[in-house]
């Protein structure tokens, strides 16, 4: 997985100029196809209620996208985003319902320190993913997938499988229901993230040697980057907006549960795929991710909207991923197999 | 050249040559001190029975990740094969074919299962040079759908008699049918990969692709054949666990995925590729099957074992990139 990383294999082709705008060009079309094609032929997808829905979804998605996408710039993987979101879900619920009985009549202060607590949880697995890759040489994917194994475990074990309810309305009404300027909670989260770590990306330095060291690890190190230190501020960061998800979605369900999330890990790396972040890092950028992000989404509303059965919108998707994969071949520049 | 290869690397990774065997038998003795029945003669068959379907799933893996690829499908496959071969028994049957018939009929929907999967696995990552990860991810999703769509999320019933007497209950000179199935594939296995042009020049295709093509190794045809070699195996194991539970299971191969990488990478085979061999799964599923056979007897919960399998898979990738670049 990330063998480019450690081995400093040749830098990874950047997006040439056609590259950028046919990518550039085809994601938008795809998407206005879609909407406009719903807009015409289903008439409750602009329903209300269901353009609420969706746009949660999307922030969902957007929000643990965006993490994948960080670690993938850098020729990584995490395999663990689906229970970092479970396991922010568990913590934060068990600790809210604890912390209103520690402090009686102080629901903000309890709450903030769930929060709190739960992204501290998220952050740690991320630290832990990043150390093991960095210090321990180890693949990626073989880490995050024991992580995966541990951190799911862990959940089920603390909840023995029972969702936590009985959350302070105080938080499901905020978090979970709350609009601000005629939008969800979750939907200012995840513009503020896009719009923070494009930011980032483009202006500072940190950005700058994310893609340095996707591209090639072994000239960023020589050139004095922080290469380690990149590596496992990415693996924290993903984590962290995975805890993040889990928590806007423990608000808007309204309890803590073991097996939510579960399809994110899927879902995040699928986002990125069809984004054109690239496996071996170095290349993808955060507008795609977002757009994709809203593609993927609106297309699992509208097969539920026609009422493809769940199963069978599981097929699709594997077949969305492969189809995305194959138009991303050509950026491939041949060669390895792995 | 290329045995020397395999075998310098066995030094430097860790979990590799001999650890495996020390760790399998460092386990036995811990739980035959700690569990008194764990010697007994019913628990040692039974843990050969219940490590020699690892032993196939994890051989499947390890192929693939000796020409640097894995595959994540493995699981729903397992599920996928398990619906679709349970049906055309039952269907046989019931078109009044006799049981003898079913049951071939069955082996074949199988294999031929796993060799469609496995041959569009191969296609995606040898012809088209796709990721096998995302090749892989998305026919793990395909799969999964196909098994639960086809047989709508139940257990297929009415398979024939003979099925669970012939191939879980059934016994060859004495040894369940079950271990002779592991022992022959994985002498097969051994054989194509220190026998066979194909299976040698393996090694070499997942060291260094690029030295395979421009050595003449037809790279894109081997990996193909990886591939579906992989699901194959992957298809007998599938039949073999379909016999034991006597239904056709949509949800059989779960843990499969997860478990045969754990086995194969404790066993010693590598992402990287290159690495590993026909006996090495076999450390790595005894290994995996004795710790939760123990674990079991312990009476330690489920999830203590899920986190305590995750660590070790975790254990095993340190120092898999030791020694190169930066």
């Amino acid at each position: 997985m990330n063998t480019n990383i450690i081995q400093g294999s040749p830098p990874t082709v950047r997006p040439g100029a056609f590259r950028i705008s046919y990518r550039a060009i085809a994601l938008p079309a795809i998407l206005v196809a879609t909407l406009l094609a719903l807009a015409l032929l289903e008439p409750r997808f602009l329903n209300q209620l269901n353009l609420l829905n969706l746009s949660r979804n999307i922030s969902f998605l957007t929000i643990v996208g965006l993490g994948q996408m960080l670690v993938m710039l850098l020729g990584g993987l995490d395999l663990s985003v689906g229970v970092v979101v479970a396991i922010s879900s568990v913590t934060a619920a068990s600790m809210m319902n604890h912390a209103v009985i520690w402090w009686p009549g102080n629901d903000a202060f309890a709450i903030a320190v769930a929060c709190l607590s739960a992204m501290g949880v998220a952050a740690m697995i991320g630290l832990l993913n990043g150390l093991f890759i960095v210090k321990g040489r180890a693949s990626a994917f073989i880490v995050t997938l024991g992580m995966f194994s541990v951190v799911g475990g862990v959940a089920y074990y603390v909840t023995a499988g029972i969702p936590i309810y009985g959350l302070p309305a105080s938080f499901t009404n905020t978090l979970g229901r709350g609009m601000l300027f005629g939008l969800p909670c979750s939907v200012h989260f995840a513009l503020f993230l896009v719009a923070a770590i494009l930011i980032v990306q483009q202006r500072t330095r940190i950005g700058r040697y994310l893609y340095a060291v996707g591209g090639n690890a072994h000239a960023a190190n020589l050139s004095g980057i922080p290469v380690n230190r990149t590596i496992i501020s990415a693996y924290v960061a993903c984590s962290f907006l995975a805890g993040l998800a889990g928590l806007l979605i423990t608000a808007r369900i309204g309890a803590g549960q073991a097996n939510l999330g579960s399809e994110y890990m899927l879902h995040s790396i699928a986002v990125c795929v069809i984004a054109g972040v690239s496996l071996r890092g170095g290349v993808g950028r955060v507008e795609r991710v977002f757009l994709s992000a809203i593609l993927l989404t609106i297309f699992a509303n509208a097969m539920n909207l026609v009422r493809i059965d769940s199963k069978l919108q599981t097929i699709v998707f594997g077949i969305v991923l492969l189809g995305a994969a194959m138009m991303d071949r050509s950026k491939q520049s041949g060669g390895g197999n792995a | 050249m290329l045995e020397l290869a395999a075998r310098s690397r066995n030094i430097f990774k860790p979990g590799q040559g001999k650890t495996p065997a020390l760790l399998v038998l460092m386990l036995v003795a811990l739980f035959s001190v700690t569990q008194s029945n764990f010697l007994s003669t019913g628990n040692i068959s039974n843990v050969a029975i219940q490590s020699s379907y690892l032993i196939i799933f994890a051989l499947a893996q390890t192929y693939v990740m000796i020409v640097r690829g894995f595959d994540l499908s493995i699981g729903s496959t397992v599920s996928l094969i398990s619906v679709a071969s349970s049906m055309a028994m039952s269907h046989a049957l019931g078109l009044g074919f006799s049981p003898a018939m079913a049951i071939s009929s069955g082996v074949i929907t199988g294999i031929a299962i796993g060799l469609v999967v496995g041959l569009i696995n191969g296609v995606f990552v040898a012809v088209f040079r796709l990721n096998p990860f995302i090749v892989t991810l998305a026919t793990m999703n395909i799969c999964l759908g196909l098994a639960s769509s086809i047989s709508n999320g139940f257990q297929i019933f009415n398979l024939p008699d003979g099925l669970n007497a012939t191939f879980y209950q059934g016994s060859i000179l004495g040894i369940p049918v079950p271990v002779v199935a592991a022992f022959v594939l994985v002498g097969l296995i051994h054989v194509v990969l220190t026998q066979m042009k194909i299976g040698r020049s393996s090694y070499i295709l997942g060291a260094n692709p690029q030295a395979a093509f421009v050595a003449g190794i037809p790279v894109t045809s081997y990996l193909l054949l990886a591939y579906a070699l992989c699901s194959a195996l992957a298809a007998c194991g599938a039949i073999l666990l379909t016999a034991r539970t006597g239904s056709g299971e949509p949800n059989l191969g779960g843990n499969l995925m997860l478990e045969s990488i754990a086995a194969a990478v404790v066993g010693g085979a590598s992402l990287r590729g290159g690495s590993g061999s026909a006996f090495t799964p076999v450390f790595g599923a005894v290994f995996i099957t004795i710790l939760s056979n123990g674990m079991n007897l312990s009476r330690i919960d489920g999830y203590i074992q899920q986190m305590i399998l995750g660590a070790i898979i975790i254990c095993t990738a340190f120092g898999e990139y030791k020694g190169r670049g930066s």
